[in-house]
């Protein structure tokens, strides 16, 4: 029980810092499955954690009010945001979601009550392991339930041929802000998480390398299932630790391993497509033994 | 004989390039009619007004009554116009099934849905075999059946076609132009885009012939196919 103790001691703030980074390459993995390369989604992630911390610092909110204001903030942000932008496709889509992160990022350092480049002090330490898990798990069975709804038969169709889905009646601009927005929730999500773990918040977290990060999770453990994301946030979370023991090397190591995922597995680790048909190619080879 | 869809004046643009330059034209319920002409005659341009793709510079589009110009895509298929699109535009990535599933994707009524799938399946026996295979693994005949098909799957009132016939072979135009027969036979008015003139016309009640964006001839399907100044410039003389 001890050594449980003293593991926990050590190592909990890693381990919440894997379950928020799941939410976050989940979120983004949303936007992706409507086909929005999005980079909005680190400044979503600051607008939530922003509002959570203000409403609990100032107005002393209950904590699950927190929580849902942190999610509904950058909600509501996208909406307005989303309807112009999500015209652009593509890499323009990203150019566009890149400067609403930097917008953002810059008016947080500049507004007095975000406390500006210093960030926010003294939040309390409201963030349980449960709370963690338990949103974790709403979210994973929510998005499962919405991959097989007619939401998301729309959001494949989209992100496999505009044209086509259109043809077929579906509301494409509709569907791709409500892909947007619920993106922008679950990131919030995780940013209120985020600020009542770490005592401390500044706009340094939410920005464009922030953004490039969640990307990167979500590419790497791959999109064609929810598994993916949540298995590249935990490597990318945990492979900087793990490598301590390379010292100076060990962002370089880091580096060249995305490299060697990305050129080997460009669907990511998790492609279920790919497991499959070597599951079939084990167990026929299993079978074909005499 | 009642019209179910008019077209009046319609113009289309891309930029400051005019490639509809104001058409009118009339289905009739539960006919084909066909519109032909040469590359570049703004015919796929018309198609893509039609069905909303494209927003028209002028004109009007009534369809049933109503007038639908510049409705959204999704509110002209709800409103049963549903294009089968140049090059196909399938979904390479999902199955078969899948693929004729979205294809009903404004239904509600299940066992509507079962039914058009019973349809789609006897008009194209292929595509039960191969439900389960990736649309991208089929064969471009494959893939125009199933094109058709996953229009068919949405029930429309009217169905329209652009270039069915595009890089298939000889005996599979004619297995596709053999179906669209046996779909009309059912009461669907079909709208045939075609290079083929050809054979579009010899299906179809009623042809117009396109040029340069404009309507030049329009008659019957029969008479336009003896009309000398069709044979000579569309059938090889």
């Amino acid at each position: 029980m001890e050594a449980f103790a003293d593991f926990w001691a050590t190592y909990s703030t890693l381990i919440f810092t894997v379950g928020i980074h799941a939410l976050l390459a989940l979120s983004l993995w949303l936007t992706l499955s409507c086909g929005l390369l999005s980079l909005a989604n680190a400044a979503f992630m600051g607008i939530g954690a922003y509002t959570a911390a203000l409403l609990t610092l100032h107005l002393h909110w209950p904590f699950p009010m927190v929580l849902a204001a942190g999610g509904l903030a950058p909600a509501v942000v996208a909406l307005v945001i989303g309807a112009p932008t999500l015209r652009l496709s593509g890499v323009y889509l990203a150019m566009a979601t890149l400067a609403f992160g930097e917008v953002t990022r810059i008016l947080v350092l500049n507004l007095e009550i975000t406390g500006g480049p210093e960030g926010l002090n003294g939040i309390p330490l409201l963030t349980t392991w449960w709370h963690i898990v338990l949103i974790l798990a709403a979210a994973g069975y929510a998005l499962a339930r919405l991959r097989r709804s007619r939401m998301g038969r729309a959001f494949e169709a989209i992100r496999e041929d505009e044209v086509a889905a259109r043809m077929m009646g579906i509301d494409v601009e509709g569907h791709k802000l409500a892909a947007f927005t619920l993106g922008a929730v679950l990131a919030g999500l995780a940013g209120a998480l985020n600020a009542h773990s770490t005592f401390f918040i500044s706009p340094r977290e939410y920005g464009f390398e922030n953004a490039v990060d969640i990307l990167t999770m979500t590419i790497l453990g791959g999109i064609s299932s929810l598994i993916g994301p949540v298995l590249g946030a935990t490597i990318l979370t945990l492979l900087p630790e793990l490598l301590r023991f390379l010292h100076a090397y060990r962002l370089a190591v880091n580096g060249l391993i995305l490299i060697g995922v990305v050129l080997f597995l460009p669907t990511g680790l998790w492609d279920s497509r790919r497991l499959g048909q070597m599951l079939r190619a084990w167990r026929t080879r299993w079978e074909g033994k005499p | 004989m009642s019209v179910l869809l008019e077209v009046q004046d319609l113009a289309v643009a891309y930029g400051h390039i005019d490639a509809v330059k104001g058409v009118s034209f009339q289905l009739e319920e539960g006919k084909i009619t066909a519109l032909v002409g040469a590359n570049g005659a703004g015919k796929s341009t018309t198609l893509l007004a039609l069905s909303g793709l494209l927003h028209p510079k002028a004109g009007s589009v009534r369809f049933a009554g109503e007038d639908i110009t510049g409705l959204a895509p999704h509110q002209i298929v709800r409103r049963g116009i549903v294009q089968v699109a140049e090059g196909r535009a399938i979904l390479t990535t999902l199955t078969v099934r899948e693929n004729l599933d979205l294809g009903a994707y404004t239904r509600r009524d299940r066992a509507g849905v079962a039914d058009s799938l019973a349809r789609v399946f006897h008009l194209f026996p292929l595509l039960e075999e191969r439900t389960r295979q990736y649309a991208g693994n089929l064969s471009g005949g494959e893939q125009q059946m199933l094109a058709i098909g996953r229009g068919l799957m949405a029930k429309p009132r009217l169905l329209l076609l652009d270039e069915p016939s595009m890089g298939l072979a000889p005996l599979m135009v004619q297995e596709i132009f053999r179906t669209l027969v046996e779909i009309n036979r059912d009461g669907l008015t079909v709208l045939l885009v075609e290079q083929n003139v050809r054979q579009a016309l010899k299906i179809s009640a009623q042809g117009y012939v396109l040029e340069t964006g404009l309507v030049v001839l329009a008659d019957t399907g029969a008479s336009l196919l003896v009309n000398p100044k069709v044979a000579e410039h569309y059938l090889g003389g």
